[in-house]
């Protein structure tokens, strides 16, 4: 969906981004992520021309971004920033049907979709839908922003350190929202970020940037268990290697099918670490697994956690 | 290659207006309008020393942007507008010589155009140079001091602007003085009565809005109509009260003057205190609390400090104001440079107009800079 | 939204409409007012101004005011707009040094320098007030447009909108209270200026009040000065419940 071929920038005599080659595929949730000065929203800025490149070649869906008319390039991308840049003179429904008005949408389809939207991001719940950001918490204002980014269903969503300003719990809980959106639309979404604990749990492909060039791609689980090199090992993180990489992978990658046990079972969606963290709890060496509907599908053994 | 549009516009309107406008004008005597002189003509009288600086301006937009050729640029435009004075005051005095002694030259819309175009390509160039505003202030002194010094020297004296002057020093004197009589003695009952409004306004929320309403709705009333309005009371007071006209208190003249001008200062001086002390950071007084001093001893060592640059701001703009409203207040019978400039007006004498109007413009700036510099003082110093 | 009007109470309270109801009354209803200034002024020939109706003279003031703000209005945000955009920021010191120069010169004397210029009668005032009046809402235009937050713009282009587009429905619509405030100041000031005029020839409500103090007849500035203040008061109360308006968005 987008490729980066030798991708170059300069500002200022330094290349802030040094001959950058990457691919992200349609449905991937790709993270790009490394040190302050990395490059990483340089990059992000690139495919959509907020900057422009000074070598190599962009492609979205095939095209030159070049060769695009700017405008019409960006509205087919979903745009969400840390600051949120809602437009404070607007109301949440008119924040959110910008883009579809720009592109001249029915008024029904426009009232449609911002009514999608709203449920999609739970904000109908809180009843914001005619008040202003400034009425809003952050959280919901960054909930605003990304729906405002689907509106007119884009076909990938660019989000620069989107969740930075807000707190734990907040940015927890809208990672947890991302997630979901992301699985329940399919769409292609490249984030970016400098937390690492972030990028591990919402990543299915970490993009690994340092002063421009590009370090190293992978899965979560490559980077942790195969770091190319001392930057990455150092940068993805020192401590506690088991815990992340429990914290990665689910229940479902582990359990043995058929077989039950006693005591509530816990999701197959579960993390290991969630399991794990049950078990010593009750003093269990395993635990029953049940799908989402809550039927039991199997048994998660201590034994199996640790092999390889 | 082209480096500054800016320059070249300017260039551009300083050329356009020596060609097309006439540098000076000649007149037979004082009631007859000037005879154009071109800016050719005067430059064949011995202005070619003017093309040296002159080329350095044409080409300053071309020039690459570095400290040497920007300091030329500066330097060509000083000399040059210095030049262009000293090429009016010559050619008046040629002029003089070989004409009636009655004639009049005087300056006509191409010199003032090529002034301010070269005095803007200034500005410029000492922007780009990104001095402190002390020492852009020092720079714009220092461009004037040849033209002061020109001026002094009489050596522009055959020019009808000098001429009004001579022939009207005295009046002009008086008139000055009492401008800025008008205008110190309207400062002490303005700061009296401002400080202490624009404290009470910021420290009780309840009179913020009362207070700023009322001075707004003075602010609001054109000046010749407050300086009307006050006419018949103050005059009915002192017919009422005869010891009052002994002292100046009449219908005409001083008092209506000082009121009006007051009321009218009162607005954006206390409306800068009570922002000024708004901006005192809740913190730092906090801490002053905390360490147990008396409110008193917060206002005089901790708040005013950090209020002055805000404060001196304000007081910045207000007299800048009096002193254009003090020119209005000549039609009232106050006296001061408005009288000159209305009497200009009524005889259509530009020269009387300009020697209204230059002095109270040179004083509005001089008052400007100064407190511009004064404030930047302040504010290194609470910082 | 229902419909709240900008400021509190029923509309039947609203200043503005009373002053309005005031200013409208004494300037038609001057001529039946003669014998309450005969009887202050019982001293003088002519208690009342009869040369123009005072209605004649305000129609003639608001005119002047009008036109000359028009163009002000226009230059001056289109300066504004300009100064502001990647095409004219080389041109931002130039304007904002022309503006500071022109903050140092009274209103009074522009119009006294127009006149050896363009002669007497209503053009010296009509240039001098737009060209004065530029100089607050130049200033205020650039402020306002400053004050949008960057991250608004960055959001607006990210998301596809044209240079212009956002100009048009965002930073203009954001920025509109600051210079709705830098038009409010320049009108009122011409509204002052435009008094004055009549020592240039124009006919304007101040043409009785210079009249009245040439020729020491007291009721003719009086009359000439209570119109023009009650002008200007309500002409102030408009725009401030205008402004009030535009920034409902902001109390909500």
């Amino acid at each position: 969906m987008i490729s980066f071929d030798s991708v170059s920038k300069n500002f200022g005599g330094a290349n802030v981004v040094d001959r950058l080659s990457f691919t992200v595929e349609a449905g991937e949730f790709a993270v790009l992520i490394g040190p302050s000065g990395s490059g990483k929203s340089t990059t992000l800025k690139m495919i959509n021309r907020l900057i422009d490149r000074d070598a190599g070649v962009i492609r979205f869906d095939g095209q030159d971004v070049q060769a695009v008319a700017v405008e019409a390039l960006r509205r087919r991308m979903g745009y969400v920033i840390q600051s949120g840049g809602l437009f404070p003179n607007w109301t949440v429904e008119r924040n959110i049907a910008a883009v579809p008005s720009l592109l001249r949408w029915s008024r029904a389809r426009i009232a449609e979709r911002v009514e999608a939207l709203l449920h999609l991001l739970r904000l109908d719940e809180e009843g914001c839908r005619g008040r202003y950001p400034h009425q809003l918490s952050g959280g919901q204002q960054q909930r605003v922003g990304v729906a405002r980014a689907l509106a007119a269903d884009p076909d990938v969503l660019l989000m620069d350190e989107p969740f930075g300003a807000l707190d734990p719990i907040t940015r927890e809980a809208l990672q947890v929202e991302i997630a979901r959106i992301h699985a329940e639309t399919g769409k292609t979404i490249v984030f970016v970020t400098h937390d690492m604990q972030e990028a591990l749990k919402l990543a299915s492909r970490i993009v690994i940037l340092d002063h421009g060039r590009l370090v190293q791609v992978g899965t979560p689980i490559e980077l942790l268990t195969a770091p190319a090199n001392d930057f990455v090992r150092e940068f993805v993180g020192q401590d506690d290697p088991g815990g992340r990489l429990l914290a990665i992978e689910t229940v479902a990658q582990r359990v043995r099918a058929g077989e039950v046990a006693p005591g509530p079972p816990i999701a197959a969606s579960a993390t290991l670490r969630q399991a794990l963290s049950a078990m010593i709890v009750r003093h269990e060496d395993r635990i029953g697994v049940a799908d989402p509907a809550g039927r039991p599908i199997g048994t998660l053994y201590l034994a199996d956690i640790v092999r390889r | 290659m082209l480096r500054d549009r800016v320059l070249l516009l300017l260039a551009a309107g300083g050329v356009a207006g020596a060609a097309a406008l006439p540098f000076v004008a000649h007149a037979p005597n004082r009631l007859l309008s000037g005879v154009p002189v071109a800016f050719g003509a005067v430059l064949a009288d011995g202005g070619l020393l003017i093309l040296g600086p002159a080329a350095v301006l044409l080409v300053a937009a071309w020039l690459p942007a570095r400290r040497p050729y920007q300091l030329l640029v500066v330097g060509a435009a000083v000399v040059f507008m210095a030049g262009i004075v000293w090429l009016a005051g010559a050619h008046a005095a040629l002029l003089a010589r070989t004409g009636s002694p009655i004639a009049r030259t005087s300056l006509a819309s191409g010199f003032w155009v090529v002034l301010l175009a070269a005095a803007l390509m200034l500005a410029e160039m000492l922007h780009r140079l990104a001095l402190s505003p002390a020492a852009r202030i020092v720079a714009g002194l220092g461009a004037a001091l040849p033209i002061v010094a020109l001026v002094v020297s009489g050596a522009l004296g055959h020019l009808s602007l000098l001429q009004e002057y001579a022939n009207r020093r005295d009046v002009f004197e008086e008139a000055l003085l009492r401008h800025i009589e008008i205008v110190l003695a309207t400062m002490l009952p303005t700061l009296a009565l401002g400080v202490p409004l624009g404290m009470l306004a910021q420290r009780r929320a309840a009179w913020r809005a009362p207070v700023f309403s009322v001075l707004n709705v003075v602010q609001t009333i054109p000046s010749i109509a407050l300086f009307g309005l006050l006419l018949e009371p103050l005059a009915d007071l002192a017919r009422a009260v005869p010891a009052l006209g002994r002292i100046g208190i009449g219908g005409i003249g001083l008092a209506p003057t000082i009121i009006a001008l007051t009321l009218y200062s009162l607005l954006p001086l206390a409306r800068n205190v009570t922002a000024a002390l708004d901006d005192v950071p809740a913190d730092v007084l906090e801490a002053a609390r905390g360490m147990g001093m008396t409110s008193g001893q917060i206002l005089w060592r901790v708040e005013l400090w950090l209020a002055l640059p805000i404060f001196l701001s304000g007081l910045r703009i207000t007299i800048v104001q009096a002193i254009g409203l003090t020119v209005v207040a000549a039609l009232i019978g106050a006296g001061g440079l408005g009288a000159i400039m209305f009497q200009g007006l009524f005889a259509n004498a530009l020269d009387l107009v300009m020697l209204g109007v230059l002095p109270v413009v040179l004083m509005a700036v001089a008052v400007d800079a100064g407190m511009k510099l004064l404030v930047s003082l302040a504010a290194r110093h609470a910082a | 939204m229902s419909g709240r009007r900008a400021g509190k109470g029923p509309a039947w309270a609203n200043p503005l409409l009373w002053t309005g109801a005031a200013f409208v009354a004494l300037v038609v209803g001057m001529p039946a007012l003669k014998p309450l200034f005969a009887a202050l002024f019982p001293y003088l020939e002519r208690p009342l101004y009869t040369q123009e109706s005072f209605v004649a003279l305000a129609v003639a003031h608001v005119e002047l005011v009008a036109a000359s703000s028009a163009v002000s209005v226009l230059v001056g945000v289109a300066a504004g707009v300009f100064v502001t955009q990647p095409a004219g920021v080389d041109f931002r010191g130039l304007v904002e040094t022309l503006v500071a120069i022109g903050q140092t010169f009274p209103p009074v004397a522009v119009l006294a320098m127009a006149v050896p210029v363009i002669g007497f009668g209503m053009w010296p005032a009509l240039i001098a007030l737009a060209l004065y009046g530029l100089l607050p809402i130049v200033e205020n235009t650039v402020a306002g447009l400053e004050a949008v937050p960057a991250a608004v713009r960055e959001a607006g282009r990210g998301l596809g909108m044209s240079r212009i587009g956002l100009l048009y429905r965002v930073d203009l619509p954001l920025a509109a209270p600051v210079i709705v405030a830098g038009i409010r100041t320049s009108v009122i000031i011409n509204i002052g200026t435009a008094a004055i005029a009549s020592t240039v020839g124009a006919t304007t409500l101040g043409t009785p009040i210079i009249l009245g103090l040439n020729g020491a007849n007291v009721a003719y500035v009086l009359q000439g000065a209570v119109v023009v203040g009650l002008l200007a008061i309500v002409v102030d109360l408009g725009f401030e419940q205008f402004t009030a308006r535009l920034q409902r968005w902001k109390r909500g």
